[in-house]
């Protein structure tokens, strides 16, 4: 999925690049990048936390 | 109040209030531990004058509760709750609150380093620094993951 979406726009190719460090959620909890996906999953891509 | 809550506002909170609410008509209770985060008017060498929180509604209530379901049954407490705030903040304004309630200190010592730890590392969080060169996204830190690892968790690797 994630190479799918890299190749949308330039700008989402930058953004998912493999040197990039960007975590995965499945259905709004945290998961591997090769976990399995089923119709209607939400996923979501995004870079290393700042909270706290 | 459940003994295990969160709450994500833009509202700024009470600190005494939450205090007495966590530990109230709970008499098995003789410590209360918790941290307060705050905003800081200096990052890595440049002043910052404001700070924008941004989160992934949803995911961040729930991996909250995972982290403090996981600290009730690594510790023995009784009560804990994290208050997280989002949205446009100050230097000096309170960000995150942990509380955690037990019957001695070591328990609630323990439990609210572990959910501050868990927190920085794992709640879907972003922090967007306005300084004199511009805005920027806060980079995550190295130290956050190695604290959490203390923990006996592992943060995940790249798959890539």
């Amino acid at each position: 999925l994630r190479l799918e979406l890299m190749a949308i726009s330039p700008q989402h190719a930058e953004a998912l690049a493999p040197q990039k460090a960007v975590r995965a959620a499945l259905n709004q909890v945290a998961c591997a990048e090769d976990a399995p996906l089923s119709d209607g999953d939400e996923v979501a891509f995004f870079p290393p936390v700042t909270g706290g | 109040m459940l003994p295990l809550s969160v709450s994500i506002q833009a509202e700024d909170f009470d600190i005494g209030q939450e205090h007495q609410a966590l530990r109230a008509q709970d008499e098995r209770v003789g410590a209360v531990c918790s941290f307060l985060g705050t905003v800081r008017s200096q990052s890595d060498g440049q002043a910052v004058s404001a700070m924008a929180l941004e989160h992934y509604p949803g995911m961040t209530e729930k991996a909250i509760m995972a982290m403090l379901s996981q600290a009730q049954d690594r510790f023995d407490i009784y009560a804990a709750r994290v208050i997280h705030r989002i949205g446009d903040l100050m230097p000096g304004d309170q960000i995150v609150w942990v509380g955690v309630t037990s019957a001695h200190r070591g328990q609630s010592f323990q439990a609210c380093e572990f959910l501050i730890d868990y927190l920085k590392t794992q709640a879907p969080f972003w922090k967007k620094e306005q300084t004199p060169s511009g805005a920027r996204w806060v980079d995550a830190r190295v130290s956050d993951d190695e604290a959490l690892s203390r923990w006996g968790i592992q943060v995940p690797r790249q798959a890539i």
